[in-house]
Formats: C-alpha cells, sequence, structure tokens
C-alpha cells in the first residue's frame, strides 16, 4: 500500500522586500542628535539640527560589513565547534562628485578647517582649506526609503575618514571624484538600524 | 423651626466637546514651526553653555566663519560643543585665524 503524496510546497516570497533606491547620507559633529522619529525622512529637519548633506555621488553609496573570524578547533572533528570574531570593521564608501572644499575636508580625513574671509575693499572673497593629518571624528547617518515607503536610518554615532583619495582632473573623460572611505569606530551596540513601519495614530 | 434649604443641586457638568484628534506634521517646516525650532534650539544652546556641556565663540575679523570638525564658527556669537573647544582653538592658530572663546 502507498504512503501520502510526497507534496512540494517551497515558501513564498514577498517581492516588496526587494528594495533600491539611492541612500542619502548626512554627517555631524559627534553627539548631534537626531530628528525626532516623525521627521526621519525630512531632509530640512536633519540640516536644521546641524546635519551636513554630502550632495551628489557618483554611484551611491556602499555599506560594507566585514567581520573576520576565528575558528576554534578540535582534533575530534573536522568542523570548527565554534566561530568566533575576532575584528570586525563597518565601513561607508562612496565617491563624492560635488568638489566643495567641505567635501574635499571630509575625503582628506575631516581634520582640516576652512576659514571664511568675505569680500572687502581689495580683498577679493575666499575661503582656505587648511589641512591636518589630526582626523576628526564625525557621526554619520544613511538614509533610505523602506518597503513602507518610510525612511530607514542606520546611525553610527562615531565614524573616522580614512581612505585613499584619488581624483582624475580630466578634460571631458569624467567628474573630478572624491573617494570617501568612513570607517566605524564606536562599539558596534551604538550602531542602529531604525525602519518606520507606521504613521502616528494621534 | 424650619429646616435650612437643601443646597442648591449643582448643575451637571456640561459635556466636554472632543478635543480634535491632532494630526502629525508632515512635509517641510513651516515658517512658524522653523521659528519655534530656532527658540528651542537656542533655549537647548543656552542650557549647555550653563552646564558646561557648550561654550560660546567668535571668529574674529578678517574673517567670517571658521569651519573645523563639521562646526561652523561665525562672526555672531556661536555656540559649540564644550570637547571641541581645544580642537577648534589648535586648527584656528595653524590656520591663522582668530577665535574667541565668549563663555
Amino acid at each position: 500500500m502507498a504512503g501520502p503524496p510526497l507534496v512540494y510546497t517551497p515558501p513564498n516570497y514577498t517581492t516588496q522586500n526587494v528594495l533600491y533606491g539611492v541612500g542619502i547620507m548626512f554627517t555631524a559633529v559627534p553627539g548631534t542628535a537626531l530628528p525626532s522619529d516623525q521627521n526621519l525622512g525630512v531632509a530640512t529637519s536633519w540640516t536644521s539640527l546641524g546635519w551636513g548633506y554630502i550632495g551628489a555621488t557618483e554611484a551611491g553609496l556602499t555599506v560594507t560589513f566585514n567581520p573576520s573570524t576565528q575558528d576554534i578547533n578540535i582534533e575530534e572533528q573536522p568542523t570548527p565547534v565554534a566561530v568566533i570574531v575576532n575584528t570586525a570593521t563597518l565601513q561607508v564608501t562612496c565617491s563624492l562628485s560635488e568638489e566643495t572644499l567641505t567635501n574635499v575636508n571630509l575625503a582628506w580625513g575631516n581634520g582640516g578647517s576652512i576659514a571664511v574671509t568675505p569680500a572687502g575693499a581689495g580683498q577679493p572673497g575666499k575661503s582656505v582649506l587648511t589641512l591636518s593629518t589630526n582626523f576628526a571624528a564625525m557621526a554619520v547617518a544613511v538614509i533610505g526609503k523602506n518597503q513602507n515607503g518610510f525612511a530607514r536610518v542606520l546611525s553610527i554615532p562615531q565614524v573616522m575618514s580614512a581612505g585613499q583619495v584619488q581624483t582624475a582632473y580630466r578634460r571631458a573623460a569624467q567628474q573630478r571624484l572624491y573617494p570617501l572611505t568612513l570607517n566605524a569606530t564606536c562599539p558596534f551596540a551604538q550602531i542602529t538600524w531604525t525602519d518606520l513601519t507606521a504613521i502616528a495614530t494621534s | 423651626m424650619t429646616e435650612p434649604a437643601a443646597p442648591a443641586a449643582t448643575p451637571p457638568p456640561a459635556p466636554q466637546a472632543e478635543a480634535p484628534a491632532v494630526k502629525p506634521a508632515t512635509g517641510p517646516l513651516s515658517d512658524a514651526e522653523r521659528e519655534q525650532l530656532l527658540a528651542l534650539q537656542a533655549r537647548q544652546a543656552t542650557a549647555l553653555v550653563d552646564a558646561g556641556e557648550a561654550a560660546v565663540m567668535t571668529v574674529g575679523e578678517p574673517h567670517s566663519e571658521f569651519i573645523y570638525g563639521g562646526v561652523t564658527v561665525t562672526a555672531d556669537p556661536t555656540t559649540v560643543p564644550a570637547h571641541l573647544v581645544a580642537p577648534l582653538t589648535a586648527a584656528a592658530a595653524e590656520a591663522g585665524v582668530t577665535l574667541t572663546q565668549e563663555s
């Protein structure tokens, strides 16, 4: 006598969870408050609190989490009995397309200062970026749109800009780009993702 | 002897009109909201200065602004986080800019 029929029923997937679209990055002095939940998706709420928008990028943002692990092995078993995180890096990278002194400084370690002199009699207006290798920490937030159409915010309270920056000055082949590499330097537990899921009830 | 008159019955309280539900604001801030936000930020800045968590600095002529570490100090009194006073001062000295701490 044959047993019950063998059924193949794969789970359903949710195409709405497949997300795409640009991320918006703001930077600020460490400790700068985030906007209220209601205003996480409102750009002016960020800028009015002191967050700076990095502007256009060549190819969007990339967030890279890279843990390196240590296997704990025993002779009696070919597979490890545990895998421990040894070190972990979290980087946010992009190529800044807007060549402003603020962005140049951001890419070059954020250690420089910009002195602004207004135009006066016999004095053209000018801004001078003085560079420094004393890199300054900053906070960063990456905002994207979630499957509900609301903001989803990755907040890293402290990062440092430390990456190779190579800018090509070309006649017509490409824009001048400033690669930006932000490395998280805060405890991992301070990094948060906030996902707005529904409007307030009143 | 007449009995004291019974106290007049107090009229039942008028039914209170239900407070209209406050709709959460969305979108960009209005001019009034922006003014309110600026006032609140000024109040918060004063409180931080009083608590020693912030300081007030100005930039001297011929400069109108000095930007360091994401903070912009202007010729008007500017509130900066206390932990940035020393690096701001050092960076300004390197750049030949005069910064004055007012509190």
